[in-house]
């Protein structure tokens, strides 16, 4: 048993991402930058994340907006405090915010994985970031599709299956 | 009694003196700023002094003053590298027309006014360029608060107020050097190819670099590396700066906006802000108000220039964001908002006169009395302005545009 776990193991993680990432990229909870924020709010009843790109033409991922995203947009603006340099929460804050686009309450900061990485380096990015998911990205940031931890987790099980 | 003990002491009752009282300050929608400089003044040696001079052996001693005014000043470099790490270059471009141009007319009117002031009143070349950087950078806080408690701040005067604020900051920090530098026109052109390499140097070289290096730092296995190493860069910046134009906190400033380009500074943001707004932070708010000798206050010359100084801010940035705002496309009703939201002025003020101070461009009894009149102006510019606000919106909130105020 123990060799067995030992050897899954080894073998996801020289796995390259590209074979677990969902082919069907359309699939994914995808937004565009210019976007009323409305939509974002409908997208995210039933997703826990989206990703922005610039536009669906290009594919370029700008950023990404999770559901407490949205909490800090939607919170009451004078419970926002005044500390120097921290004007950009109030930027992002849809009360105040007039005509409020999708990416005005983003995140432009997007920790992203490489296509061709293999799952050992993946699995250590979620852990240092503390995500449970990352877009795959190719080297010009066009966006490929998404590697998620459930992912991650169903794979392994299929190799344990297989394994044994 | 050791000086240590007293100093662990002191530390630890700035800290939560601070905290308190600042909540207090925000509990009445004032600063919490001002709050921790209240605490600074009655820690201060010349207040206890005024009460209990026998307790107030300990402040002159090297073992309290140097740790006490070093803390100081890492506040300063951590809120100018949180300040760039929160500041988007791409944000800047981005600013809007009238922003733009009454940013820039905002800045030049008081730091010209400043200038002559000090003149005429003989101050001499430096701390009159020194008077006229005090007063160039607007403290976006509290107009966006007012704003906010009004219901206008999803107006256009309220957008163009916040985008303003960002480069405000910026040119604000920039003037603060040239007065500090600026000791002849010989040295000013020295102090222009000093800056350049400073730019060249920190921003050129860091911008390119920045992403070798957050994929170096994120191979390094220690507890917190990245977190120790930004850090550790942000200093390194700081001297380089400080050891060409006199200013850690331009390269404290230029180390945050360079780390800020990366998704990877995320995760050191939040740990980031814990230590400076924790402790460092704060306990500078402290030390500036402990400095205030309020003697000074005996002195009519410090009385007139506290006086002037208060005119000039009010009305130098007035009638300049106001003029701006107004060859932007505002009219004039939105241009006098935009004007009166520019008043208040806090944190890059007292950063400046932190620096000149320690940059040695005012010095003795001279800095005392700037000291003195910059926290004068610093209070009364942030008292006056929701007033003043209030009665420049009464007919949108008279007439519900702006909803009901909740103040």
């Amino acid at each position: 048993m123990e060799t067995r776990m030992k050897k899954t193991l080894e073998k996801m993680y020289s796995m390259k991402v590209d074979e677990l990432m969902d082919p069907r990229a359309w699939d994914m909870p995808l937004l565009q930058k210019d976007e009323p924020v409305s939509h974002v709010f409908f997208m995210l009843r039933s997703n826990n994340h989206a990703w922005v790109v610039d536009s669906e033409k290009t594919m370029k991922l700008v950023g990404v907006i999770e559901r407490v995203d949205l909490l800090r947009a939607m919170l009451p603006p004078d419970s926002l405090t005044y500390a120097y340099g921290s004007i950009k929460m109030h930027m992002k804050n849809i009360y105040i915010k007039k005509g409020a686009k999708v990416r005005d309450v983003m995140t432009s900061k997007v920790i992203t994985a490489k296509g061709g990485a293999n799952l050992k380096e993946i699995m250590l990015k979620m852990k240092k970031y503390e995500l449970e998911r990352l877009p795959v990205v190719d080297k010009n940031g066009i966006l490929l599709g998404e590697v998620t931890l459930k992912s991650v987790i169903i794979h392994f099980t299929r190799l344990l299956r297989e394994t044994g | 009694m050791d000086v240590y003990v007293v100093l662990l002491l002191y530390l630890g009752l700035a800290l939560v003196l601070a905290k308190l009282i600042g909540s207090l300050f925000e509990h009445f929608r004032l600063p919490a700023v001002l709050g921790e400089i209240t605490v600074g003044v009655l820690l201060g040696a010349s207040f206890i002094g005024l009460f209990m001079p026998g307790l107030t052996w300990f402040y002159p001693k090297d073992e309290f003053k140097y740790p006490v005014e070093h803390i100081g000043h890492i506040g300063i470099i951590l809120l100018l590298f949180i300040s760039g790490m929160e500041t988007n270059l791409k944000t800047i471009k981005k600013t809007g027309k009238v922003a733009m141009i009454s940013t820039v007319i905002g800045v030049l009117v008081p730091f010209i006014l400043g200038y002559m002031a000090g003149i005429l009143m003989g101050y001499g070349q430096q701390p009159s360029l020194v008077l006229g950087a005090l007063l160039t950078a607007t403290s976006i806080g509290v107009t966006a608060r007012t704003m906010m408690d009004l219901g206008v701040l999803n107006t256009d005067v309220g957008t163009a107020s916040l985008s303003a604020s960002v480069m405000d900051d910026f040119l604000g920090i920039f003037a603060i050097i040239i007065a500090i530098g600026a000791t002849s026109a010989w040295a000013m052109s020295i102090l222009g190819i000093k800056i350049t390499l400073l730019i060249v140097v920190e921003l050129g070289i860091g911008l390119f670099t920045v992403n070798y290096l957050v994929k170096g730092m994120e191979r390094v296995k220690t507890t917190k590396a990245m977190l120790g190493i930004s850090l550790g860069l942000m200093l390194i910046f700081s001297s380089f700066a400080q050891f060409t134009v006199q200013a850690a906190i331009e390269g404290a400033f230029f180390a945050g906006i360079i780390l800020g380009t990366t998704a990877e500074s995320k995760i050191i943001t939040d740990d980031i802000k814990a230590l400076s707004y924790g402790f460092f932070i704060p306990l500078f708010f402290v030390y500036i108000g402990s400095l205030i000798d309020l003697n000074v206050f005996t002195d009519p010359k410090a009385i007139i220039l506290a006086v002037v100084i208060v005119i000039i801010a009010i009305v130098g940035k007035v009638v300049g964001r106001a003029a701006g705002a107004r060859i932007g496309g505002f009219n004039w009703k939105q241009s006098l908002q935009m004007g009166i939201g520019s008043i208040p002025r806090m944190e890059v003020a007292l950063v400046s006169i932190m620096l000149a101070i320690k940059g040695g461009a005012i010095t003795g009894e001279l800095a005392n009395v700037f000291l003195a009149s910059t926290m004068i102006f610093v209070t009364v510019t942030t008292l006056i302005t929701p007033p003043l606000l209030k009665w420049s919106f009464k007919d949108e909130i008279e007439n519900g545009n702006g909803g009901q105020e909740n103040a």
